[in-house]
């Protein structure tokens, strides 16, 4: 019976031994094999038990890494064990990062899980995660940069989410709507987006992933002005990163304004040329109707007659064409600082206009002050002048009993004063502000082009003079011209010390 | 059986500011015996006076208005504009012809549409066009 125990102890402290040692190599199998390394270390911070891979790892033989140092494998070597020591008690494992230093010098993160004994002893399993700590800095790097870009670009950009709320936007909203960030996170999209346009940016949500782009939307500053974008918006909302709606805004308010003056630009020279083709092809049609009428008549008493109507039209054709010609050169031609001298320029203009209809019924006084150099251009100030007082003989009340025109020039050093006074038949008030206009005929009794007043201002424009209108109707008018004498100013139109 | 050609209408006035104009369609509206009677203003203004100064006296609206259109102040546009304020007996008694130096198709389609306008002709008018206009009024 003792006998039968004894041989069944000895066989289990056998079979005890046999699994131990079975267990055991098992174990150290384990450790050998394991891709991470695993390392004991004791109280007294020597290296005991190291397996393969550490030394792998560390680039040491086991023989070399055995009573080695921990303190010698990490870079950083301030209190490793201090963040583990509360943990000790409750007997937890604790995972930290760290970087390790390899024999040659070469240094790594390792992702590290150690577990403390109650000896002071630890045990640490330490895998090499150089390779995501890299990646993880270059997505920060990048993130960094991403946030650089989108807060410096120079178009908005919106986060929105279903119901149109912006979750994002970029600061450069406040450069261009004037609010801040801060202020409009929340806000729906709406507020910024002009009335009419505002069911426009609703199309996006139609498709996920599909660039919808709208050429023009209106959108408010916070000072009410209209600032035309062109947005570029993507439903995201299915994307899980973005779970949104981003909304790209480029301003283009300058394209939108240049475009507008070319489109303006382009209706005024299509009026223009509609307007001249019309005016030239009038008298045409005049001559050909007078010629028609040649044909069937047949007396040359007639035929004389129409002679004579027909050279009026040759006439009107002429003087349009002349409008037209001073119209182009004015606009076209540089300002020529030429000496002026008024008693010369306005008999040379007055002796043209002798051929004005009823002209010598009208008595012209003039009243020179020159006692000064007058400098300006000559072409200019003579089609100035030439316009107003064959308006004056034009526009005559040739029933008044003492019709005449007054010229009245006063120059000085800085400036020349023209008065052109007419006691004609005047110009009514409410055209008054029209009279400068391009084709604008201010008089039933007109039979020119509506050019020639257009062309004084836009000459008077062009030498940096004024003009003024005083006019009663049936009684009087007086233009007022003050243009610069040229004679303090440079050429380039500055003046020089006098 | 010959007939005799007459006078088709009793009186048409001619609304332009180009005396030429006025002188040459007078002529050419006499030559085809158009009308026994043609009154000529000078503007669209005057030729307004006229029609407002006359609303009462039927028979001294002309049943035929020749209008140009470019014309100062009161062009042919604006009369035609004020001509709609006018009472429905003088609009229906008159008939507007419209007669432009423009061939432009904008100012054809523009003036054509008005209610009142029956015709637009390209100046100058002639015999022609005088016949073809007789057919028509």
């Amino acid at each position: 019976m003792l006998s039968s125990i004894k041989s069944f102890i000895k066989k289990a402290i056998h079979i005890g031994k046999t699994s131990l040692n079975s267990e055991r190599s098992k174990y150290e199998m384990l450790l050998n094999e394991a891709s991470d390394a695993i390392y004991l270390v004791n109280n007294n911070g020597e290296i005991t038990y190291a397996n393969p891979s550490a030394c792998i790892l560390f680039g040491y033989t086991n023989e070399e890494l055995l009573h080695k140092s921990i303190h010698e494998l990490i870079v950083s070597q301030a209190d490793l064990l201090t963040p583990f020591s509360s943990n000790i008690i409750e007997e937890k494992g604790v995972v930290v990062q760290q970087e390790f230093v390899r024999k040659d010098t070469s240094t790594f993160y390792g992702e590290m899980s150690v577990r403390l004994f109650d000896d002071g002893a630890h045990q640490a399993i330490i895998r090499d995660i150089t390779k995501g700590v890299i990646e993880q800095r270059l997505l920060i790097d990048r993130e960094k940069k991403f946030k650089i870009l989108v807060e410096n670009a120079f178009d908005i950009i919106i986060v929105l989410s279903a119901d149109f709320k912006i979750t994002f936007v970029s600061p450069v909203i406040k450069k261009m709507l004037g609010y801040d960030v801060e202020e409009v996170l929340g806000l729906n999209s709406n507020t910024f987006i002009e009335l009419r346009d505002r069911v426009s940016i609703k199309k996006v949500l139609k498709n996920h992933g599909v660039t919808y782009a709208i050429n023009d939307l209106k959108l408010i500053h916070k000072n009410g002005q209209i600032i035309h974008c062109e947005v570029n918006a993507v439903n995201f909302l299915n994307n899980p990163l973005i779970n949104g709606i981003i909304v790209n805004c480029h301003d283009i308010s300058a394209r939108i304004e240049t475009e507008n003056e070319l489109l303006n630009t382009n209706f005024e020279l299509d009026s223009f040329v509609y307007k001249v083709s019309h005016d030239l092809k009038a008298p045409l049609r005049s001559m050909l109707g007078l010629i028609n009428l040649s044909l069937k008549e047949n007396t040359d008493e007639t035929v004389k007659l129409y002679l004579d109507m027909m050279t009026r039209s040759i006439r009107n054709m002429d003087v349009f064409i002349r409008d037209l010609t001073q119209f182009s050169r004015n606009s076209r031609m540089e300002v020529v600082k030429e000496y002026i001298d008024f008693k010369e320029l306005i008999s040379k203009i007055d002796s043209s206009l002798k051929y004005e209809e009823n002209a010598t019924s009208i008595r012209i006084e003039t009243n020179i002050n020159q006692g000064i150099a007058f400098y300006s251009d000559n072409n200019r100030v003579e089609t100035i002048i030439s316009n107003l007082l064959s308006n004056a003989y034009k526009y005559h009340s040739f029933e008044s009993n003492n019709p005449y025109i007054n010229i009245e020039i006063e120059v000085s050093e800085l400036r020349a004063i023209i008065k052109i006074y007419d006691n004609g038949s005047g110009i009514a008030e409410e055209f008054h502000s029209k009279i400068f206009e391009m084709f604008f005929r201010a008089s039933e009794k007109s039979q020119g082009s509506g050019l020639g007043l257009y062309i004084v201002k836009s000459a008077v424009d062009k030498l940096e003079g004024k003009i003024k209108l005083d006019s009663i109707l049936g009684k009087e008018t007086t233009f007022t011209v003050d243009l610069p004498n040229l004679l303090t100013r440079s050429y380039d139109g500055s003046r020089e010390n006098v | 059986m010959m007939e005799v050609e007459k006078t088709y209408k009793k009186l048409v006035m001619l609304v332009d500011d180009n005396e030429t104009d006025n002188f040459i369609h007078r002529r050419v509206l006499e030559m085809g015996n158009f009308s026994k009677q043609i009154i000529v203003k000078n503007s669209g203004k005057t030729a307004l006076e006229y029609l407002e100064a006359n609303k009462n006296n039927p028979e001294l609206i002309p049943e035929v208005i020749f209008l140009d259109i470019n014309m100062p102040i009161v062009d042919g546009f604006v009369f035609l504009f004020e001509f709609e304020s006018f009472p429905e007996s003088i609009k229906n008694s008159c008939k507007i012809i419209v007669l432009s130096s423009s061939d432009n198709k904008k100012d054809i389609d523009r003036i054509v549409d008005n209610d009142y306008v029956i015709h637009f002709i390209t100046k100058p008018l002639s015999e022609d066009s005088i016949k073809e206009l007789k057919k028509m009024v």
